[in-house]
């Protein structure tokens, strides 16, 4: 009959409980091990072919990637996937209104008044985004407003008519363009809505959506394009419209 | 090889292999770091009404599909200025005085603003103006269907242009907002996004505007047009002919005298009204300068028919009557003919021929013929002027002059 001394059954067990605990702490100093000098720094670190890496400084940073085999959106009907080392998980909205105010001068029932303004939308991993405009037609200080357009409407000098698209126009002059995507429409998705993406056709109907994306987009830029008509009995005064763009992206 | 030394050779081989167990389970209890469980809520969007940058009683509507079925007692909202990482407030946007304006649930307990202040994972107490925690009791599974919870009461005070605001949301199984280790009792998150804008102003003005000019025209009714506006409009004499003792002998328009109307014509963009009127001009002679009169002549101060001034109707509208010398104007039609799409001038009771009269104030005062309520699109007044001469009535070239004024009122 064989006896084990307790003490070699115990130092046994000891000893393996030490090599576990190394296994598992090499194993953990190995999945956070970064490549460093006293000076630098290389994080996520990706051995292969190709990488990403961010690139900052006090006031920039950028996120660059090489060797990518597979890039941009891929989408079907119901999935959309970004490829890539750059991509990001983090939901995204930017929205930049670029104008600060438009004035129109002085109306005339003879002829037209237009005029333009500009933001840009840039929404990832959504599935949309809707722009809506909201603001009372412009009016006066007295209180009255110029008509809007409630359909799509061409300019008619002598009639009271407000309206706005979202596309480039050569009537009542040529002013206004049709949304630029950047840097390409490969990356971003951005539209006129309906109403407001026919080219000399204006309207206004506060609420309405006047651009959307029907996926995560990149950036696009969007140019609103406005036309002012009065009669010779609209009232004197100054007209102002506040106009408020809300954006609402889905994920 | 003695039986000792194999067995104590299993033994080794049994700690190794139990070592080796050990060293792969041990990451699993040790990792400091265990991944959420929680779903990621579907179709989930936040709406506001109002999107400036400086703006009271803001309402963001929340939209969301739960992907599975899970009781739902505690909902932690922040708003940050990024989706992910430490929270950091959104300088400007103060959620503090929200108020729940509306949700919809498949459980009828409704949730409510927590109010028992910081709680675990809520932390709206202390980060009252980027935090709120809404909390119920209900112990009874959601659905997995759409979902919504509608705030207001968040104010945007100042707050930096083209800001986008991440409002990140989690979901407990509890109202005590205790995420359970590894936070296995938070059940679903997500993040959604908006963002405020500067408000984009346009602005442009309408000039005031007036048209109105005096003249002749051979138009004699209410319909017919006159000319499409001023340029369209001449002339200064309307020549009744001669006059005789009878009412019809000196009307116009006149085919023995010039065959025209007077014509008063008005657009104005004056919403406050136009009064229009006349001062009759107060010609050479002696008393009753206003009138039909000879030129220079001395006629008596009161109402006599041997004088080269006719007699003036006055400031009340009154009929012809044979024999009798008078003079007369009315303005017996609102001509709108040229177009416009206006019927807003009235015409004072006194020159609107209602009673088939005239009336003539010859004092040199303002004399109102007519009113505007508001804007004015093209109507013009149609003046008829009438003599009737006494058996007495002296002979002579006798003529009348008055300006008309329009005073509008922006």
């Amino acid at each position: 009959m064989v006896v084990f001394q307790r003490k070699q059954i115990y130092r046994f067990f000891v000893v393996a409980l030490v090599v576990a605990t190394m296994v598992y702490g090499f194993a953990a100093s190995v999945s956070a091990q970064q490549s460093s000098s006293p000076n630098y720094i290389v994080d996520e670190v990706f051995v292969g072919a190709g990488g990403g890496n961010d690139a900052s400084s006090a006031s920039y940073q950028a996120r660059a990637s090489i060797g990518d085999l597979g890039i941009g959106n891929s989408a079907s009907t119901n999935y959309q996937a970004y490829g890539g080392f750059t991509t990001t998980g983090a939901p995204y909205l930017q929205v930049n209104i670029t104008s600060s105010s438009l004035d129109l001068g002085t109306l005339s029932d003879s002829a037209a008044s237009t005029g333009t303004t500009a933001f840009n939308v840039r929404a990832y991993l959504t599935s949309g985004y809707n722009v809506v405009i909201r603001a009372n037609a412009p009016t006066s200080e007295g209180g009255a407003t110029i008509t809007p357009l409630t359909t799509p409407a061409g300019s008619s000098p002598g009639t009271e008519q407000f309206g706005l698209n979202l596309v480039a126009n050569t009537s009542p002059t040529t002013f206004g363009a049709n949304p630029v995507q950047i840097p390409d429409s490969s990356f971003s998705f951005g539209v006129a809505a309906s109403g407001y993406n026919v080219s000399n056709q204006f309207k206004y109907v506060s609420g309405e959506t006047i651009a959307s994306s029907l996926s995560s987009s990149g950036q696009t830029d969007f140019t609103i394009s406005y036309l002012i008509n009065v009669s010779a009995i609209t009232e004197a005064g100054r007209y102002v419209f506040r106009q408020n763009l809300i954006v609402t992206a889905t994920y | 090889m003695t039986r000792s030394s194999v067995l104590r050779g299993r033994v080794l081989a049994l700690s190794s292999a139990v070592a080796l167990a050990l060293a792969l389970l041990l990451p699993a209890f040790m990792s400091p770091e265990l991944v959420s469980a929680a779903e990621q809520v579907n179709s989930r969007s936040v709406t506001i009404d109002k999107s400036g940058t400086t703006e009271t009683d803001v309402e963001y509507d929340f939209d969301f599909t739960l992907p599975s079925t899970g009781v739902i007692q505690g909902i932690r909202l922040q708003w940050c200025t990024t989706p992910l990482g430490t929270c950091t407030a959104v300088s400007g946007l103060d959620v503090s005085a929200m108020t729940v304006d509306a949700q919809t649930f498949s459980e009828a307990t409704t949730f409510a603003d927590n109010a028992g202040g910081d709680e675990n994972d809520c932390t709206d107490s202390t980060n009252s103006t980027r935090e709120v925690c809404l909390e119920r009791t209900d112990t009874d599974t959601e659905t997995a269907a759409a979902k919504s919870v509608t705030l207001s009461g968040i104010t945007h005070t100042g707050v930096t242009a083209n800001t986008t605001v991440y409002v990140r949301m989690a979901f407990y199984d509890n109202n005590t907002f205790t995420p359970g280790a590894g936070g296995v009792n938070i059940l679903f998150d997500g993040v959604v996004a908006t963002a405020i804008v500067q408000t984009l102003t346009i602005q442009a003005r309408v000039q005031e505007n007036l048209m109105f000019c005096i003249g002749t025209t051979t138009v004699n009714d209410g319909t017919t047009n006159p000319g499409a506006d001023c340029t369209a409009i001449s002339g200064t004499t309307v020549d009744i002919g001669v006059v005789d003792t009878t009412t019809t002998g000196a009307v116009s328009p006149d085919a023995e005298g010039n065959g025209l109307n007077g014509i008063a014509f008005l657009r104005t963009n004056a919403n406050g009204g136009t009064t229009i009127g006349y001062r009759a001009v107060q010609q050479s002679g002696t008393n009753h300068q206003g009138a039909l009169r000879v030129l220079g002549a001395t006629c008596n101060a009161g109402d006599v028919d041997t004088d080269q001034c006719f007699d003036s109707l006055g400031g009340v509208q009154t009929v012809l009557a044979a024999n009798t010398e008078q003079f007369g104007m009315t303005a017996e039609f609102v001509n709108t003919g040229s177009g416009g799409t206006t019927t807003a001038v009235t015409r004072n009771a006194s020159y609107d021929g209602s009673a088939g009269g005239y009336a003539w104030n010859e004092a040199g005062t303002l004399a109102n013929v007519a009113n505007a309520s508001g804007a004015v699109d093209d109507e013009a007044l149609i003046l008829k002027f009438a003599a009737v001469a006494a058996i007495t009535t002296p002979t002579g070239s006798y003529q009348a002059q008055a300006k008309f004024v329009a005073t509008p009122t922006f």
